[in-house]
């Protein structure tokens, strides 16, 4: 990391929202890519925004941030208090609207978060703040235009019963902490039952999530892989101590039959009825998937690579969606040093339906890529592994660090 | 670092949220992409503030930025480690932990690159394989942003980003073979 950056050129929330909306100009865009490719906290921020745009959260944010710092610098009484509602912080600006937010601290009461109406105003503690039950109260001319008294008559839960004051006609929204989430939609409940009020409805539409389809619209295709929507977990049989799915249960008792040609060679047949045909009039010369598959498995533990590949690629012919071949497979060019060939085989394991070596394709999947120095794609895959909360999660958590 | 030093000087942790609230947004980001999950990254960037206004008290930390970042990324590993249910209970956090900033291995700065001479970097550029190319010159000599990528090359964006890391990688290790 050699960048010398500002932290005044890093996007605001805004900002990264219109970015990831692609309204922002194309020259901040490239500049703000620029950025990212040498500030990590920039580019994790940006792949989270782009698969889970949770915008509507940070205002809760500001919030718990400044009821921390309030309460750890012992109350916000006399120039504290000023202080902290003195600093502007300009990604409160969210679409033109002012969060403001005042720290409650004396008592145990939640953040007060105030909904302002005028653009670029600092809340502005003064005299007539107070202290009522251990609620603070902002007495502000700003807040005029906001009529909320209706809304505070709501019997919603979430809103406590706020110190209001008379010629403020501001509305306080108190929330306790645990309360925080619910803030978006009780405020807007609240709302919906006041009919005077002069707040645009803007602000409450900034408060909450984007819908779910708009955000699957934003989402990017950083993450290399995409798992198939339905899996499937079948039984597991061990041959010689190697994990397996038991494809008995999905395929027919009577399964395929592999010549005994093929184990060593594979032996070619111009079609499945030649191969039947073989089949047929040579009964002793041929073996079942499950004997098969040992022999293959075999090689692989022999380390003799190549031989296991060539082996597995003979089931692949028969089954190609045989996960058992295809993962072996992979772990075997992986070992064998073919990363290419390797990754092309982890990307169909976890693109199979058959979920018995997602977690250990995944992870080797990520081994590989790091070890091509694609530390990127290789942490994407690393936080999936640790999400799957598997055996290889330790693993993954190490090779992160 | 101003405020980090006021921070010192009187203790209230009024300047550090003053200071983190300027990256807050940042790090709700990152908690996002590691956990997957709105109400663990918010409480994941509350605790992170909590951690800061404990550890640097003491700690003299070079750059702010990328302390945040490792703090923050280990974090949010801890609360991947911890896992289900207990990814809601505070985490109590280790200094040792604290890894230091994951060097981005075999990646220089574009602007790293062209102090090695615009010659040398147009040779090395026309080194790269065509996909990577076409992205490195779009992206870092004419401004483009991705999505302008994306919309004149039909690459999707994680083509195009993939590329240009990859190309990047690849002219550093052209630009040390031509010295």
């Amino acid at each position: 990391m050699k960048s010398n950056l500002e932290h005044s050129a890093l996007p605001t929330a805004e900002e990264i929202r219109m970015y990831q909306d692609g309204k922002l100009e194309a020259l901040r865009s490239h500049e703000i890519e620029l950025l990212a490719q040498e500030n990590p906290l920039l580019a994790d921020a940006l792949d989270g925004y782009s698969t889970t745009p949770s915008f509507s959260m940070l205002p809760l944010i500001t919030a718990g941030i400044a009821q921390t710092a309030g309460i750890a610098s012992g109350g916000l009484a006399g120039s504290a208090a000023a202080t902290a509602v003195k600093v502007t912080l300009p990604w409160w600006h969210l679409n033109g609207w002012i969060i403001g937010v005042v720290a409650g601290t004396t008592a145990t009461v939640g953040t007060v978060v105030v909904l302002q109406e005028k653009n670029n105003v600092q809340t502005k503690p003064s005299a007539n703040q107070t202290t009522e039950n251990g609620l603070s109260t902002i007495h502000s001319e700003e807040l005029d235009t906001i009529q909320f008294d209706e809304a505070l008559e709501s019997k919603n839960e979430v809103f406590s019963q706020a110190v209001l004051s008379e010629n403020a006609q501001a509305s306080i929204a108190n929330f306790q902490e645990v309360n925080q989430p619910k803030i978006s939609d009780a405020a807007e409940n609240s709302l919906a039952k006041s009919n005077n009020t002069q707040i645009d409805r803007q602000v409450i539409d900034n408060l909450k999530p984007i819908p779910l389809a708009e955000a699957n619209l934003q989402k990017n295709d950083a993450v290399p892989v995409e798992k198939k929507s339905s899996t499937v977990a079948i039984q597991i049989l061990h041959i010689l101590n190697y994990k397996l799915a038991d494809y008995s249960v999905i395929r027919s008792e009577e399964w395929e039959r592999f010549s005994l040609d093929e184990v060593g060679l594979p032996a070619s047949f111009g079609s499945q009825e030649e191969k039947k045909l073989y089949v047929k009039e040579h009964p002793e010369n041929v073996v079942s998937y499950i004997d098969y598959i040992t022999q293959c498995i075999r090689a692989y533990d022999y380390e003799k690579f190549q031989q296991a590949i060539r082996r597995f690629n003979v089931v692949l012919e028969q089954y190609p969606d045989d996960v058992n071949a295809q993962f072996y497979s992979a772990m075997s060019y992986y070992a064998e040093k073919d990363y290419p060939k390797a990754i092309e085989y982890f990307l169909k394991v976890e693109k199979n339906g058959i979920n018995t070596f997602d977690e250990e394709a995944m992870y080797y999947h990520a081994m590989t890529l790091k070890t091509l120095g694609n530390i990127d794609d290789a942490n994407s895959l690393f936080v999936k592994v640790i999400r799957e909360n598997g055996f290889y999660k330790e693993n993954a958590l190490q090779q992160m660090q | 670092m101003e405020l980090l030093v006021k921070y010192r000087q009187d203790g209230s942790a009024v300047w550090l949220g003053e200071l983190y609230n300027r990256y807050s947004h940042l790090v709700f980001g990152l908690c996002l992409k590691y956990l997957k999950n709105e109400e663990n990254a918010k409480d994941a960037t509350l605790a992170i503030f909590e951690k800061l206004i404990s550890d640097l008290k003491t700690r003299e930390v070079a750059t702010f930025q990328h302390w945040l970042y490792a703090v923050s990324r280990n974090q949010c590993l801890e609360m991947l480690r911890a896992g289900g249910r207990e990814e809601k209970r505070k985490v109590v956090y280790h200094c040792e932990n604290v890894v230091n900033m994951p060097e981005e291995i075999d990646v220089m700065s574009f602007a790293e690159m062209k102090e090695s001479g615009l010659n040398n970097l147009e040779r090395a550029i026309n080194g790269l394989n065509q996909d990577q190319k076409q992205c490195v010159v779009l992206f870092y000599l004419e401004e483009k942003s991705y999505r302008e990528i994306t919309e004149s090359t039909g690459y999707t964006i994680g083509e195009v980003k993939s590329h240009l890391q990859n190309g990047r990688r690849n002219l550093r290790m052209l630009l040390n073979a031509n010295k």
